[in-house]
């Protein structure tokens, strides 16, 4: 039995845990809100009431029980204003005494009755009657012996007259004990309204502290459960520098979740952009595949053409035009060729063979590779660097190819003589050291409405050019994580410039003493 | 007979020489291969083509005097790998000549048997004249006694 009753406490508790998480957040404020409120206008009630009661107390009671004290003073006073008359009227026989006597009397009948409305309880009530029974027997025995004395029958007066005397007194005192029941009554109120005033006491300090466990009650769940998150939501979502220090919340986070609807707008701008661009890139990817599995099928029988122009040209008894028509043949296989060869290594997926390399080495191999060519062309070339040269990762393969390739362009550019200048600079940029490689000529220069086509794939200004060498050289550099650039204005030259991420940790590939070793600088 | 002579190490200066020796031209393309028969039976040497990788290791199985195979080896029956790979296998001391692009793929050497590169090209016919020349002249030294290569 006890077990069970155990048992059903604990699901009693476990019911009521579970209904206030269940509660709803808004529906608990209100909860809190509404007994805070109801507590504060019950007890705020309560004592209201207590204020008429004690109104009422001592209005009504109070009041009536002074007035009742006061009558029966008067009621004592009139008793007490009819001794004497007797004896003077003993003394000189005047019947004006025995008259003011009966005023007198009347005027303690008319007291008492004013005493008996002003009574409410039983016992006052029924102390009056006593009162007035003994006064009428006191009435009695006095009228006795006025008329005893009136027929001159003296002697039974006197012992009447100890009566009398002890009625009176009897009398007296009774008057003086009904007017204690007042006092009493009245002290009566006082405690009475001295101990409600404790309970009122009692009942407001109750409330006070029951309105003040709300009122903590409320503050907590105010801030745990809004004003904290709030205020962990806007310090989540706000963006750096945005805090002004205020403590207002709700402005804070305002402008948070507004920037955050602004950054979701852009971001889906920028989605739907980049989704685009995929789309397009994706496309240009299958057209890329497609063209490259078409360059892969035009070598064979390409080759094959080849071959036998080879064999043609080996045993050649040819006219003229005959020769004529072989050469132009054979140039035109060349330039297909070409394109064909190009074409594969751009679609070609890179392989790059990274090493810590110099590109002063570069800069060497390319001019040593070119030697000739540039000597026939009739080109003065020029090398410069700038500081010391870092060493950088790179494919010196790919990037002497680059460096060729763009060597070669100037050259053909400038059609006979003219300088080139090759310049090596180490600058340090917003993502770190760049190693700058800058290729000028003296040539035509680029106009400025093809300067930025020059990168695209099968542009070329060359009758036999492929238009694929800048789109190649480009992707090479960007593979080593770098740019290409070109500036050019007509008339005055052209220069490209490679620039290529600085390994910091790498080792310089002369010494092999790591970089930040290094104890000379040139600057 | 034919072993007989080839024992002897005859020299390469007598009257077609070349003509006990048989070479495998393999291609797809059937002008490269009518090619390579007319320049190779130009030298004094025995053709044999084959078009795709079946026929390729048809032959070498059957035709058991095949001295050199020039191969390349884009046939459209069979991956490249895979192809060398079993060639090099089945007869391991088979000389191998690669005619092919030098771009496509790292060149592979498989197994014990030479293997050589001739990149193919406009005049790639001259390269594999000297190679094959070169290949079957060592494999194929005269007796101890004579000088060798």
């Amino acid at each position: 039995m006890i077990l069970s009753h155990h048992r059903r406490e604990d699901r009693f508790k476990g019911e009521i845990a579970t209904m206030w998480r269940g509660i709803n957040l808004r529906i608990r404020i209100y909860l809190i809100l509404a007994c805070l409120v109801a507590i504060t206008m019950g007890g705020g009630g309560v004592m209201v009431w207590y204020t008429y009661r004690m109104q009422h107390l001592l209005s009504h009671i109070v009041d009536r029980n002074v007035a009742s004290f006061r009558a029966a003073l008067t009621l004592e006073n009139a008793l007490a204003n009819q001794k004497g008359f007797v004896t003077y009227f003993v003394l000189d026989g005047d019947p004006d005494w025995l008259r003011q006597l009966g005023e007198y009397r009347q005027i303690f009948r008319q007291r008492l009755e004013h005493v008996r409305l002003l009574v409410a309880t039983i016992e006052e009530k029924r102390a009056l009657d006593i009162i007035e029974s003994e006064y009428n027997d006191y009435l009695r025995i006095k009228d006795q012996v006025i008329e005893n004395y009136r027929t001159g029958n003296q002697p039974p007066a006197t012992g009447l007259h100890k009566e009398v005397r002890d009625r009176f007194f009897s009398l007296l005192n009774r008057c003086e004990q009904f007017n204690n029941l007042t006092v009493q009554k009245l002290s009566e109120v006082r405690s009475r309204s001295r101990a409600e005033a404790g309970e009122l006491r009692v009942i407001a300090v109750t409330v006070m502290g029951a309105a003040l466990l709300l009122g903590i009650a409320l503050a907590f769940v105010l801030v745990n459960q809004i004003l904290r998150p709030l205020r962990m939501l806007a310090s989540e979502t706000r963006s750096e520098g945005e805090w002004d220090g205020s403590n207002n919340e709700v402005k804070a986070l305002t402008r948070s979740v507004r920037g955050l609807m602004e950054d979701a707008d852009q971001t889906q701008v920028a989605l739907a952009r980049s989704r685009e661009n995929l789309l397009q890139a994706e496309k240009m990817a299958l057209v890329g595949r497609l063209a490259a599995g078409m360059a892969h099928s035009i070598r064979n029988p390409l080759t094959s053409v080849k071959m036998r122009l080879f064999s043609l040209g080996r045993d050649r008894t040819l006219s003229r035009s005959q020769e004529e028509d072989f050469s132009v043949i054979s140039e035109e296989i060349r330039h297909i060729d070409a394109l064909v060869e190009n074409f594969l290594e751009f679609s070609r997926p890179p392989k790059l063979k990274m090493q810590a390399i110099s590109p002063s080495m570069v800069v060497d191999r390319t001019l040593q590779l070119l030697h000739h060519r540039i000597k026939s062309f009739g080109v003065t070339i020029k090398t410069e660097s700038k500081g010391s040269i870092p060493s950088i990762q790179g494919d010196i393969e790919q990037l002497t190819e680059v460096l060729v390739n763009l060597v070669v362009n100037a050259c053909e550019a400038m059609d006979g003589d003219g300088s080139i200048l090759i310049r090596e600079e180490v600058v340090d940029g917003k993502e770190g050291r760049v190693m700058l490689i800058e290729v000028s000529d003296t040539g035509p220069g680029i106009p400025e409405p093809i300067l930025s086509k020059v990168f695209e794939p099968f542009f070329t200004t060359k009758e036999e050019g492929t238009g694929l060498g800048l789109s190649i050289v480009r992707r090479i550099v960007e593979e080593h994580g770098g740019r290409l650039e070109v500036h050019s204005r007509e008339g005055s030259g052209a220069t490209f410039t490679i620039a290529l991420p600085v390994d910091p940790d790498a080792q310089d590939p002369w010494t092999g003493i790591p970089k930040n070793q290094r104890p000379i600088s040139y600057d | 007979m034919i072993d007989d002579e080839k024992e002897t190490g005859m020299c390469m200066d007598t009257d077609s020489p070349n003509r006990r020796f048989t070479i495998l031209a393999a291609d797809r393309n059937p002008h490269v291969r009518d090619f390579l028969k007319r320049e190779m039976t130009a030298e004094g040497f025995q053709v044999d083509l084959a078009k795709n990788a079946r026929e390729v290791l048809e032959r070498v199985y059957q035709n058991e005097s095949i001295d050199l195979v020039i191969i390349d080896p884009d046939m459209p029956d069979a991956s490249k790998e895979e192809l060398l790979a079993q060639l090099s296998d089945r007869i391991p001391y088979l000389p191998v000549v690669i005619h092919s692009f030098s771009t496509d793929d790292a060149s592979q050497t498989k197994g014990p048997s030479d293997v050589a590169f001739v990149e193919k090209e406009g005049g790639s016919i001259e390269a594999l004249k000297k190679i094959v020349m070169e290949i079957l002249s060592r494999t194929h030294r005269p007796a101890p006694g004579n000088s060798s290569g």
